[in-house]
């Protein structure tokens, strides 16, 4: 409303400014006649020859010849305006219709044009105003959270009726995870996984709900996750960027730069991403090249950070403990699974847990033993990880 | 919402351009004074229009509002405050709008200023400048939208073009548009005269300061986007004959043409069609120029993007105007009536060899830009029209305009006496002694080219003040008599001595740089020593640095003389974040007039080493002394007391004054 009435005003100020003259009663005594004008250029040229002659710019001869052309000039000049003069033109008929409809042309066209090529009702959304919205979780923020909120719970009712729709499930998960529900968010990404099937974004769903859950940062489960799917789909921009993140906090923050500015470049790479992944490189970037003037602490997830951090230190433990119990039960019972394996073993490797790890790597092993392929995978994770491998490859 | 209000302004300019050019055209055909009226308020009301939906463009760079489509593409939060700013015009959108933003400047100046031309005559200027911002704002909205939005905004902008990050970038674009514009006066002028039917000395004068005002600042912009490219193109070159530079020379070629020939139609009435189609050419070639630059059909850096459609309705833009104004070229011309006669040997012939010499040079840099397109367009072939063909063709047809530049101001109107007959034999004798000259250097390889380079350079400085000198009377008049007719003079002549000076120091400083400059490139480890034109130059080593938006590799030389440290120069490479792009950066150390240029190269691998390459460019700077002069005497001429003549008096009057001027 408040632009519709800017824009009103701003077309009937410049309208007042244009047709000012035209309202105004014409004065007829104040307009000189065109040929004055150039009457005035040749006497300014008479005045200045004579001021060139005074100084000995030119000879007079010089100036005789000048005189005589400019005089002749000035004749036809004076002759000119007489005869204008006396002609009379009648000054000022108005024509009413035609400035009138001129009045109308200009707001009508630019209305229509505006129309068309406009976006009225949007507002501008300067930087500072979009990062004061970010950072104060009292306003517009938790206003759309309430939105979800209020989603969510329908959803959580239907899913209660109907726990068996997994497409139910699959669009609660990343609800959950906008909400910081880091455990809802684990359980129905799983569930959705287990009545859909893989794809890339429930992988890597999961995955930042492993990553929520252990206080932000990329562990072993969520790592895995993460890499189950970028193998699914490598131009999933979510796995893309928590990858490049576990890259940095293991240590090689080159690489991690690395991979976050080919996801920055990457057309096709989601923009909230592409936008994490610009902090990614301001934190990182700035701490491997000292000092970045202005680079502000991250921003990674805030909401999560808060969640996670508010567990206390036990609950964690016992979640993730938790957790690695679930994973290895379910590999009892279906033990055809290479990355479920993997994450086991390396949850237990990352808790300095070695001889449990070892004994995942066995029953790995045994559980493959007549799959080449799939064996060969169990024996290299195992070494990389400087696990043995129960003596089956030495 | 304020961007909305922005969007809101310019298409309110269009459609009060769409007023400019029909009220006064209507208000001057019939003799409406009221309509004629309106006419300044509608160039002032246009201009604040236009004036604001730049502004909150502006605003939108600099609060980094990336819900403006334009805005995310061409900045970004992280990039100085100076760079915000002069991202508004670092993109083809942008660009256009600071095109039009100065093109309605000039028309509320003309509507500001006018108030000592014609009624008609000026509604007519403001409605033709009108039908140019109708073309272009219309442009802009329907193809270059610069208020496209983009919702949710992005949290961070795709930065500027690192080439373009620079102070040139506030300097050059603005500078240069304020000169192609500039000659839209000029043109709406010419327009104006044609439709009325009536050119002569008066109308000379009138147009006198709009030509030089678009000619100061074209002269600058171009001067300032060598520079530009000298110093972060890192090729070490000030003029490269690239399309786009020619681009901006032709218009100031036939400008220049247009600022002399308009002396001869005000002091003689003489050359009143040619001046008329210089006017007409000079804008047509800064069309040309946008066209250009702005179609796509050039690859350059300034080439922001390509989109055919842009470059379909610029085309149309500029058949219209220029085939429109030829048209009615051709109508009218035939109409004007002769002006004063003359001699071969006067001011007016002097002028005339100018004009020829310089559309000529227009028309030569016109072929080699176009010609390769043309072929291209044709066969599909790719050819290049480099350097070699300028300088077999530009640089003999400038020789003999230089030798006579400092003759035109001394010889007399309407027919030189034997003073001038006596001149004209100098040039004969000038010509020989060049003849001779040449002669010498293909038979001994002597370096006389260069001699008569820096003959002429000197020539055209001393000439130059000649006419001062001439009328000062020295040495014969006393000092004092000296000085008192030295201030006496018009300021106009003081501004053709300094800016035919500004020609000569150009002269200098090319002829220099081209006969003398000393180039190495070679590896370079970590503590390596070379010689440079006897300086001596060690390579310290290279050390990564964090600028705002660009991390870069800055390598520090120092250079001695006989064991003196001289000077610490630090070119870089940087690396821009945001775009993954490489640029160069020059290091340049400014001794006198010239100039230690180093530029880097890229590392040799599997070794310390890197590529170097550096100048040691003597006089160079006096590349771009010279155009400040040149500015430096337009500015002079400008204050003129006789650009300034006012309104006549209300003819009731206008006999009593008439009489007492007699």
């Amino acid at each position: 409303m408040l632009f519709i009435i800017l824009a009103a005003l701003l077309t009937i100020v410049l309208l007042g400014i244009v047709f000012w003259p035209a309202l105004r009663p014409a004065e007829p005594a104040a307009t000189a006649h065109e040929h004055d004008f150039d009457l005035e250029i040749y006497k300014d040229q008479l005045r200045e020859l004579d001021t060139d002659l005074e100084r000995g710019v030119i000879n007079a001869a010089q100036a005789d010849y000048a005189r005589a052309e400019i005089g002749r000039r000035l004749l036809a000049a004076e002759d000119a305006a007489q005869a204008e003069a006396d002609a009379k033109r009648t000054a000022g008929n108005t024509r009413g219709p035609m400035l009138a409809a001129a009045a109308a042309f200009a707001p009508l066209a630019a209305v229509v044009i505006y129309a068309a090529v406009g976006s009225p009702g949007m507002d501008a959304q300067p930087l500072a105003g979009r990062l004061q919205e970010r950072q104060q979780p009292m306003t517009a923020q938790t206003l759309q959270n309430l939105d979800v909120k209020e989603l969510v719970k329908k959803a959580e009712d239907h899913l209660r009726a109907n726990p068996d729709d997994g497409r139910g499930w699959d669009v609660l998960a990343p609800m959950y995870l906008r909400l910081g529900r880091a455990d809802d968010a684990r359980d129905a990404f799983e569930r959705a996984i287990a009545m859909l099937g893989e794809t890339a974004p429930r992988r890597s769903g999961l995955g930042q709900a492993y990553y929520m859950l252990s206080g932000g940062a990329v562990d072993v489960n969520a790592r895995s996750e993460f890499e189950r799917a970028v193998a699914l789909d490598p131009n999933d921009s979510r796995s893309r960027f928590f990858l490049a993140l576990a890259a940095a906090e293991g240590g090689n923050v080159n690489g991690a730069l690395e991979g976050w500015k080919t996801l920055i470049a990457d057309n096709r790479a989601a923009p909230e991403w592409k936008a994490a992944a610009q902090e990614g490189l301001r934190r990182f970037g700035g701490e491997a090249l000292a000092m970045a003037p202005g680079s502000s602490a991250p921003q990674l997830d805030q909401e999560t950070v808060k969640n996670v951090q508010s567990m206390s230190a036990e609950d964690r433990q016992a979640m993730i403990g938790n957790m690695i119990a679930q994973l290895d039960a379910r590999l009892r019972d279906n033990p055809d699974d290479v990355a479920g394996w993997q994450r086991l073993i390396r949850s237990y490797s990352v808790l300095g847990k070695k001889p449990e790890a070892e004994d995942a790597v066995k029953r790995a092993l045994e559980a493959f033993a007549s799959d080449e392929t799939k064996h060969g995978q169990i024996v290299e994770f195992a070494a990389a990880l400087g696990l043995s491998s129960g003596g089956t490859t030495q | 919402m304020i961007v909305e209000l922005g969007h809101y302004a310019l298409v309110l300019a269009l459609a009060l351009s769409v007023l400019q050019t029909v009220v006064p055209f209507v208000g001057a055909r019939t003799g409406d004074t009221r309509q004629m009226a309106m006419a300044p308020n509608l160039a002032f009301a246009v201009f604040a229009a236009i004036a604001l939906s730049f502004g909150v463009l502006t605003w939108g760079y600099v609060a980094s509002d990336f819900s403006i489509l334009n805005v995310w593409e061409n900045s970004n939060s992280q990039q100085p405050l100076l760079f915000k700013f002069t991202g508004v015009w670092g993109n083809h959108e942008g660009s256009m709008m600071l095109w039009i933003l100065i093109l309605s400047l000039f028309g509320a100046l003309v509507a500001f200023f006018g108030s000592n031309l014609p009624p008609s005559l000026r509604a007519m200027v403001i409605s033709v400048q009108g039908l140019i911002a109708t073309a272009f704002t219309g442009f802009i909205l329907f193809t270059s939208n610069p208020f496209t939005r983009l919702s949710p905004a992005p949290l961070e902008g795709q930065d500027l073009n690192p080439i373009l990050q620079d102070v040139g970038l506030a300097i050059h674009p603005p500078l240069l548009y304020l000169g192609y514009v500039g000659f839209s006066v000029c043109f709406a002028f010419a327009i104006a005269a044609l439709v009325e039917g009536r050119i002569d000395a008066a109308w000379a004068r009138w147009v006198r300061p709009w030509t030089l005002t678009a000619w100061i600042f074209l002269t600058a912009g171009i001067a300032m986007g060598s520079y530009w490219a000298y110093y972060e193109l890192g090729w070490g070159g000030w003029w490269f004959w690239d399309p786009v530079e020619n681009a901006s020379f032709m218009p100031w070629l036939a400008g220049t043409a247009l600022l002399h020939s308009a002396l001869v139609m005000e002091k003689r009435e003489a050359l009143k069609v040619w001046t008329i189609l210089l006017a007409i050419l000079a804008f047509s070639l800064s069309l040309l120029g946008t066209f250009l630059v702005r179609s796509g059909v050039l690859t350059s850096v300034h080439a922001f993007a390509s989109d055919p459609t842009r470059g379909v309705v610029i085309l149309a833009i500029l058949v219209f105007f220029i085939g429109g104004a030829l048209i009615l070229f051709a109508l009218r011309s035939s109409t004007l009536s002769n002006g004063g006669l003359f001699h071969p040997i006067s001011r007016e012939g002097a002028l005339l060899l100018n004009n020829l010499i310089l559309t000529t040079a227009a028309a030569t840099v016109f072929v080699g830009t176009l010609y390769p397109l043309a072929i291209e367009a044709l066969t599909g072939e790719k050819i290049s029209v480099g350097a070699p063909y300028f300088d077999a063709t530009f640089a003999p047809l400038m020789i003999p305009l230089l030798l006579a530049v400092p003759f035109g101001p001394l010889l007399a109107w309407k027919r030189g006496d034997l003073f001038g007959a006596a001149q004209r034999l100098y040039v004969f004798a000038g010509i020989a002694i060049l003849a001779g000259l040449v002669t010498l250097y293909l038979a001994t390889g002597a370096p006389v080219l260069a001699a008569i380079g820096v003959t002429i350079g000197f020539w055209l400085i001393v000439g130059a003040f000649a006419e001062v000198w001439q009328k000062s009377g020295l040495p014969k008049a006393g000092v004092r008599t000296a000085m008192a007719r030295l201030s006496g003079l018009p300021r106009s002549v003081w501004g053709t001595a300094f800016a035919h000076a500004g020609l000569g120091v150009i002269t200098l400083g090319i002829v220099s740089v081209s006969a003398f400059q000393e180039e190495h490139v070679l590896r370079m480890a970590p503590g390596d020593t070379t010689d440079l034109s006897g300086f001596s130059v060690l390579f310290e080593g290279m050390e990564p640095r964090q600028g705002p938006n660009y991390t870069e590799n800055v390598a520090t030389f120092q250079v001695s003389r006989d064991g003196k440290q001289i000077a610490t120069i630090n070119p870089a490479k940087r690396i821009y974040t945001a775009r993954r792009m490489p640029t160069t950066e020059a290091g340049i150390h400014t001794r006198g007039f010239s100039q230690i240029y180093i530029a880097l190269g890229d590392p040799v691998e599997g070794s310390n080493q890197i590529v170097v390459r550096l100048w040691w460019k003597p006089d160079v700077t006096l590349i771009w002394f010279g155009p400040i002069l040149m500015v430096i005497g337009g500015l002079f001429s400008l204050s003129d007391r006789r650009l300034r003549i006012g309104a006549p008096v209300p003819s009731a009057r206008r006999r009593q004054v008439l009489a007492a001027a007699e």
